[in-house]
């Protein structure tokens, strides 16, 4: 791993850590529904999918999990099990629908929102082995579609922007 | 939730990236099926939940997957099963203990709500009231759950 990929990973996990704490102070006391979120730190995840592999998006993943995990105001084992288990099935959702030719960033995300949410809640049925939790799965799913769109079209603006930028930026 | 803005922002938002060229048609496709599904089963979930609504029902409370106590739905009666459980009978409020501290309940027109417990996003005072056994409370932290059990389920004994 050269100094580069290395610097700039450690600042999109950085970056995904930041907006994953703010996301959680700020939007919920906006939204008035705790566990609706936008996923900004999920952005950072796509990109990585895109611009570097799957290994790399999967570690920063990871970090950033234990990491909110043990710094978040707030933050419970419940609450990391379900980061876990959301961003897990996210992300394997996301580099599987990646490998399909079919589907641009957006759809890529929207599918990984929808995983997000399928994750947490099954995690939520797991622990807590209450089978009447899975009955908010489809509010959680009906809002998973605009924030995968909100979340794919930063991501890729982002990219964008990456590119023109940032011009010896390897891939 | 203001579900008919809801959905025109969905479909705002989906236009403006269909005309900005963000999207395939495929991820167009994703969409519309995903959001045909878990509206379907948004709106199957809703009906479930007003079909099975008791109003002869018992709400009963757990705690770390014990019963602590019972509401009945009819009058707002209540039996404890352990010896934290605070009943006040005038104002319909019930306290039983949770992880993080007290987990406060309160009856009404047949249903039951969370209003005050301590836990990082308070998910469970945003569930509103129930009195369906297809919509239970539950404080994740605190380990506490409301299940509704309809009067029939106990025993379907016609006397």
């Amino acid at each position: 791993m050269n100094t580069k990929r290395l610097v700039f990973l450690a600042i999109m996990l950085t970056v995904s850590i930041a907006l994953n704490i703010i996301e959680r102070l700020v939007l919920m006391g906006f939204t008035g529904l705790p566990m609706v979120r936008l996923g900004l730190a999920n952005v950072v995840i796509l990109i990585l999918l895109y611009v570097y592999s799957f290994r790399d998006a999967f570690a920063v993943l990871l970090l950033r999990v234990f990491i909110v995990g043990l710094l978040a105001p707030g933050a419970t084992i419940f609450s990391f099990a379900l980061s876990l288990s959301g961003g897990l099935l996210a992300i394997a959702m996301m580099a599987l629908f990646k490998k399909l030719p079919s589907f641009s960033i957006i759809g890529v995300s929207v599918i990984g929102a929808a995983g997000h949410a399928i994750g947490q809640v099954f995690m939520a049925v797991f622990i807590f082995s209450t089978e009447e939790v899975v009955f908010i799965l489809p509010l959680f799913l009906t809002l998973s579609i605009p924030t995968g769109i909100f979340t794919g079209l930063v991501a890729k603006r982002m990219i964008l922007l990456l590119k023109q930028k940032v011009t010896t930026y390897e891939y | 939730m203001h579900a008919v803005g809801f959905f025109k922002y969905t479909m705002h938002v989906i236009k403006a990236s269909v005309e900005a060229k963000d999207m395939k048609r495929n991820d167009i496709v994703l969409i519309v099926l995903l959001l045909m599904v878990s509206a379907g089963a948004l709106l199957g979930v809703r009906h479930l939940q007003n079909l099975t609504a008791s109003e002869d029902g018992t709400a009963r409370v757990f705690y770390q997957g014990e019963l602590v106590l019972e509401i009945e739905l009819k009058d707002g009666s209540a039996t404890a099963h352990h010896e934290d459980v605070i009943i006040d009978m005038d104002e319909h409020i019930y306290i039983v203990p949770g992880n993080l501290g007290d987990v406060t309940i309160r009856y009404r027109d047949h249903q039951v709500e969370v209003i005050d417990e301590t836990s990082p996003r308070n998910i469970c005072q945003h569930q509103g009231r129930t009195n369906s056994p297809y919509k239970p409370l539950t404080c994740l932290p605190n380990d506490v759950v409301i299940r509704i059990q309809r009067a029939t389920d106990s025993d379907g004994i016609v006397q």
